[in-house]
């Protein structure tokens, strides 16, 4: 008997429901109640649709997709904070959810105060409160602070006292959404044997996270859903790999756009970024090689020898930078040429991330003189093992114990 | 609604600490705290009183005004209190209602029963008038706890459905206490029933409140038994308006988290 059922599981959102007011509404109701608008489906937003899947008892089930794929409306629905559109939603036993720890507490009351109201609003009653709440205060590492306002607690001591309730309701089935992204290194690690602990106790869980970190960790087994449908069920390696190697962000997807030419004496046209096999793509396995394709346009007058550049960033900082004037790749540009310049990176020694590109012409190396530029035109995700190191940069290396290299 | 009952009284320990909660909120950091339970109806009565007892001069019978009308904006402070904070808490509570499930009635009903406490203080002040303009309580004074119970479903049934259109329609929070102060001045606290012609009676009564604020004065301030006429009306039109109210609001409970 599975823990969780998903059976056929749509949700939509109305667009234009609510946060209206009456003036809006009224002329909206009375056309309801009088036949003549309906809501139609171009006023439905589908966050789910036909969703099925089930998580068998002591089971940990990974949650991975991009931003608006569906799963915290997923978690949501299991929670049963939103009811499904249609469909079937059975979970067996008390659920407890990692959500947004600490909503509910109020900044006035006292942390003491917090925790018995806290507790009750995840469904624990308060002589259960009463039996764990030294444990509750001792995991936060509140035992100081515990009758202060919260509102003088700092965020990490707000979020340790909201996990520490959280976890102590002692579920049979425990949500978990990206709640471990806060708090400093050493608590998290905390949260994460607690979690391993529920795990071995033949706890469900259902884990949400974008860190393949935490998933390869925790999950057994993994759904991918986009789009609020289901790619891929299955074990999780396949999963992560099938995620992080053809499928990309929407916002990644987009072409690398720039504008307009018009007026530049020699401008950037477009930038694309392709693959080992020269197939436009956005994400790379670490140390894969890549090519930078630019196009270019050269205006009324011939250009003598630019210098065109493609800086890897990571935020604002610039990790690495290409020229053609570093290399003495340089030559007269006819005026109205239209040709292509490519970058190829043999290999993008690059950890686990977003990067981005900019990209630019110059009148030569020391001019300040730019004739075009375009920062942050194109963002791709590079994609480690841990093994392979935390950071930015791909150092090859291996560790060795006892005696000393030879 | 069976169903839903059941699910209530099992979260009845948070509906407890809600509402402790809501008075804790509402005391902490203000000067006076629990004061202002007392403040606001006392205030309120001594305003009328110099209005309606020595400017325009509201016959009252042998009851001197300032008791007779303090009789009558005990409870009606109550409700009023009542309706006004809890409309707005589903919308207040947002990120609770988003995130957690459980019954979603629990917070309008902690407003609510958060503002017995203030009644209860208020009430105190009561009995000291009564002392002091020798108003003696008889027993009939025991009906307040059936009075206030009626007045209970009475509110929980206007907060049901005033919560739950406000998380559709903002507007309600700003109609609200316009409509409160229309409501009082249809009610019997200024004036007494008496005043109201006898032929516009029957229809004035289906204002519940009308009737339960002329049967609180009947018990506390005169020592009389109330009037079935007068009763009865509220009563029925209270019951029915919380079951209706109820189910509406447990139907529109399930998007508010889409809306909200």
């Amino acid at each position: 008997m599975p823990a969780i059922t998903f059976e056929h599981v749509s949700k939509a959102y109305r667009r234009h429901w609510g946060r209206g007011s009456l003036r809006e509404a009224l002329p909206q109701l009375f056309g309801q109640v009088v036949g003549r608008r309906r809501p139609d489906d171009a006023d439905l937003l589908w966050a789910l649709r036909d969703l099925s899947f089930t998580v068998e008892e002591g089971e940990t089930l990974g949650l991975i997709g991009p931003n608006g794929a569906g799963k915290t409306t997923t978690l949501k629905l299991l929670s049963r904070v939103i009811r499904p559109t249609s469909g079937r939603i059975e979970v067996r036993g008390r659920l407890s959810a990692l959500i947004e720890l600490g909503a509910g507490f109020h900044p006035d009351l006292t942390g003491r105060e917090n925790v018995y109201l806290n507790g009750t609003i995840l469904g624990l009653s308060r002589r259960e409160i009463e039996r764990k709440f030294d444990a509750i205060v001792a995991f936060a590492e509140l035992e100081d602070f515990i009758d202060m306002p919260v509102k003088r607690y700092s965020s990490g001591m707000f979020v340790r006292l909201g996990f520490a309730v959280a976890v102590h309701v002692d579920p049979d089935v425990l949500l978990v959404d990206e709640v471990l992204a806060v708090g400093d290194y050493r608590f998290r690690d905390k949260c994460i044997e607690k979690i391993n602990e529920f795990r071995r106790r033949g706890k469900t869980m259902v884990v949400v996270s974008h860190s393949k970190e935490m998933i390869q960790r925790l999950c057994n087994r993994v759904l991918f859903i986009n789009h609020g449908q289901a790619v891929f069920m299955g074990e999780t390696r396949k999963a992560l790999e099938l995620y992080h190697s053809g499928f990309v962000s929407e916002e990644l997807r987009r072409r690398g756009q720039v504008g307009r030419a018009q007026g530049k004496a020699i401008a950037i046209t477009e930038v694309e970024m392709l693959d080992a096999q020269g197939r436009p793509a956005r994400a790379f396995r670490s140390g894969a090689p890549a090519t930078v394709r630019m196009r270019y346009r050269v205006a009324d007058e011939p250009i003598e020898s630019p210098m065109f550049y493609c800086r890897v960033r990571r935020g604002y900082q610039i990790l690495h930078s290409a020229t053609t004037a570093r290399v003495g790749l340089s030559r007269t540009f006819p005026a109205g040429e239209e040709g292509i310049i490519e970058v190829h990176y043999e290999a993008l020694n690059l950890l686990e991330g977003e990067y981005g590109l900019n990209v630019g012409i110059a009148r030569d190396q020391f001019s300040p003189i730019l004739y075009d530029s375009h920062d942050d035109v194109l963002r791709f995700e590079v994609h480690s093992f841990l093994h392979e190191g935390g950071g930015f940069v791909r150092l090859p290396h291996r560790w060795q114990l006892g005696e000393e290299s030879g | 609604m069976i169903g839903h009952l059941r699910e209530l009284w099992r979260y009845r320990e948070l509906l407890w600490s809600w509402t402790v909660r809501e008075v804790k909120v509402r005391y902490k950091q203000s000067l006076l705290g629990a004061a202002w339970a007392i403040v606001q109806p006392v205030g309120t009565a001594l305003i009328f009183t110099i209005v309606f007892a020595h400017f325009i001069r509201v016959p009252t019978g042998d009851i001197p005004y300032p008791i007779f009308s303090y009789a009558a904006l005990l409870p009606w402070t109550f409700f009023a209190t009542s309706v006004s904070l809890a409309t707005d808490s589903l919308v207040r509570n947002m990120n609770l209602v988003t995130k957690i499930y459980f019954p979603r009635e629990i917070l309008p009903m902690a407003s609510v029963f958060a503002g017995l406490l203030d009644f209860a203080i208020a009430s105190l002040v009561f009995v000291g008038m009564a002392f002091y303009y020798r108003v003696p309580l008889g027993w009939s004074a025991l009906l307040v706890p059936l009075l206030v119970a009626v007045q209970l479903l009475l509110t929980l049934g206007v907060v049901f459905f005033a919560s739950a259109l406000n998380v559709f329609y903002r507007d309600i929070r700003f109609i609200i206490p316009l409509g409160l102060q229309l409501w009082m001045y249809l009610t019997p606290i200024i004036y007494p029933l008496s005043l109201v012609p006898e032929r516009y009676r029957t229809l004035y009564l289906l204002n519940p409140m009308a009737g339960l604020i002329e049967s609180y004065r009947r018990i506390i301030v005169q020592g009389k038994m109330p009037l079935a006429a007068q009763l009865w009306p509220s009563v029925g039109i209270a019951v029915v308006l919380f079951v209706v109210a109820y189910a509406y609001f447990k139907q529109a409970e399930q998007v508010f988290a889409d809306i909200i």
